[in-house]
């Protein structure tokens, strides 16, 4: 095994938990590493030697980006809807609230979305994040900005729902 | 949000008061402006409530999981994915308590034995292999069981090894059947037993090509319980989401079989 490939696998669970955040399924969050593993190694002349978990980051990112689009216009989007499992490894406190707020991340951009976990569950600071993903720290901000606002619309959108319907 | 009442604070060093990004001071200048605004206020809680949900959601580092293709030669693979501890005896010792002197495995905690390439991709491929296949409620396997010969003389004949599918029915466990499986870039076997109550194990057994022998090893990832060891040309690993000591006694059948 190589260096980066040996370096790679110490990544793993970092990439994993990545992977996790980013898909709608933990199906989903397999292929996705699978998938950035596989083009690390194969296009590891590009990398530039330093920061590789950023930049297997930036590839997943990217790859899931693809992904959604690709999805999205053989119209498996609803298709996944259905069968949507959390990808998590935690037990929460409160199924209903988690299912809700797991609904409200699986319905934004996977360009917000990304944004959001790498600020929240992996720690980059904003101007990290630009780096990474090789935009403006406005998009940056505008992505968070976003998301942020469209997963609290949603979650009131599901409270208005349940107080509206008949006890 | 209002932005006319905001003043001097952007919605970007709101998100950075959320996140933890402000120096302390600047945190304090926020809060107090908060107080002031409790419809923000209301917002940014909302923001720090997402956090906390994500972070719920999707902070843990998995412990375990499929290993990318990439990644699954032999060669130097080192022991990332079962974060489990690795129990150890040796073989002798495994006699001792296959014969009935009730030694918990576990006590006998040791280092693991020479081969660390097999033994640590080993336990993975069978967790993967139990989870996908063991699930299977129509095709759990290629060949059923009442093509018992067959199926053990094609698998044998495929894993380039003389193999037997050991009878567990000491345990309670009958044989299903059994599958080629794809186990570190060579053909690898799958037997699948069940039992009265429709509980499944998986023994794999997998070409050891490095040479070396280990002794009776255990790894657990999520619900499923790997007992595995190398014999010879070969490394076997049952796996089964049934509880520790049951494992480890059809285990001892295994062993003792084959």
């Amino acid at each position: 095994m190589s260096r980066l490939e040996s370096r790679i696998v110490e990544l793993l669970p970092r990439l994993r938990r990545y992977a996790r955040s980013l898909a709608r399924d933990g199906h989903e969050a397999d292929d996705l590493l699978q998938d950035c593993v596989e083009n690390a190694i194969a296009g590891q002349g590009y990398w530039r030697g330093a920061n590789l978990a950023g930049w297997m980051m930036a590839i997943m990112t990217n790859l899931n980006r693809n992904r959604h689009r690709r999805q999205q216009r053989s119209g498996m989007f609803s298709a996944l809807d259905d069968v949507a499992e959390p990808a998590s490894t935690t037990e929460p406190a409160d199924p209903l609230e988690r299912d809700r707020l797991l609904g409200a991340i699986n319905a934004l951009s996977p360009d917000q979305r990304a944004v959001l976990m790498l600020i929240v569950i992996e720690g980059y600071s904003y101007a990290e994040i630009a780096v990474m993903l090789d935009i403006p720290l406005g998009t940056v901000m505008s992505r968070l900005s976003r998301a942020r606002h469209s997963v609290a619309d949603t979650l009131r959108g599901h409270n208005i729902i349940d107080m509206r319907r008949p006890s | 949000m209002n932005n006319g009442d905001r003043r001097d604070i952007s919605e970007d060093e709101l998100h950075a008061y959320v996140d933890g990004r402000l120096p302390v001071e600047r945190n304090m200048v926020i809060e107090a402006w908060l107080a002031e605004n409790p419809h923000v206020a209301d917002e940014v809680a909302d923001w720090r409530a997402q956090n906390e949900g994500i972070r719920d959601l999707f902070g843990a580092e998995p412990k375990s999981g499929a290993l990318p293709a990439a990644l699954r030669g032999v060669g130097m693979m080192r022991r990332v994915d079962i974060s489990s501890p690795v129990a150890a005896i040796s073989a002798c010792l495994l006699l001792v308590v296959g014969a009935g002197a009730g030694v918990p495995i576990a006590r006998l905690v040791s280092t693991p034995a020479a081969s660390v390439a097999l033994a640590d991709t080993l336990p993975e491929a069978a967790r993967t292999n139990y989870v996908v296949y063991a699930s299977e409620v129509r095709h759990p396997v290629e060949v059923r069981a009442d093509e018992r010969d067959h199926l053990v003389e094609w698998l044998s004949k495929r894993l380039g090894s003389a193999l037997k599918a050991p009878d567990l029915s000491a345990e309670g466990f009958s044989l299903i059947g059994g599958r080629l499986v794809a186990f570190a870039g060579a053909p690898g076997a799958l037997f699948m037993y069940e039992d009265m109550q429709g509980q499944r194990v998986t023994l794999m057994a997998g070409r050891n090509m490095d040479n070396a022998e280990t002794g009776f090893l255990f790894a657990k990832s999520g619900d499923v319980q790997t007992f595995y060891w190398i014999d010879g040309p070969v490394g076997y690993a049952l796996s089964g989401a049934i509880n520790r000591e049951r494992l480890e006694a059809t285990a001892h059948q295994v062993y003792r079989q084959l």
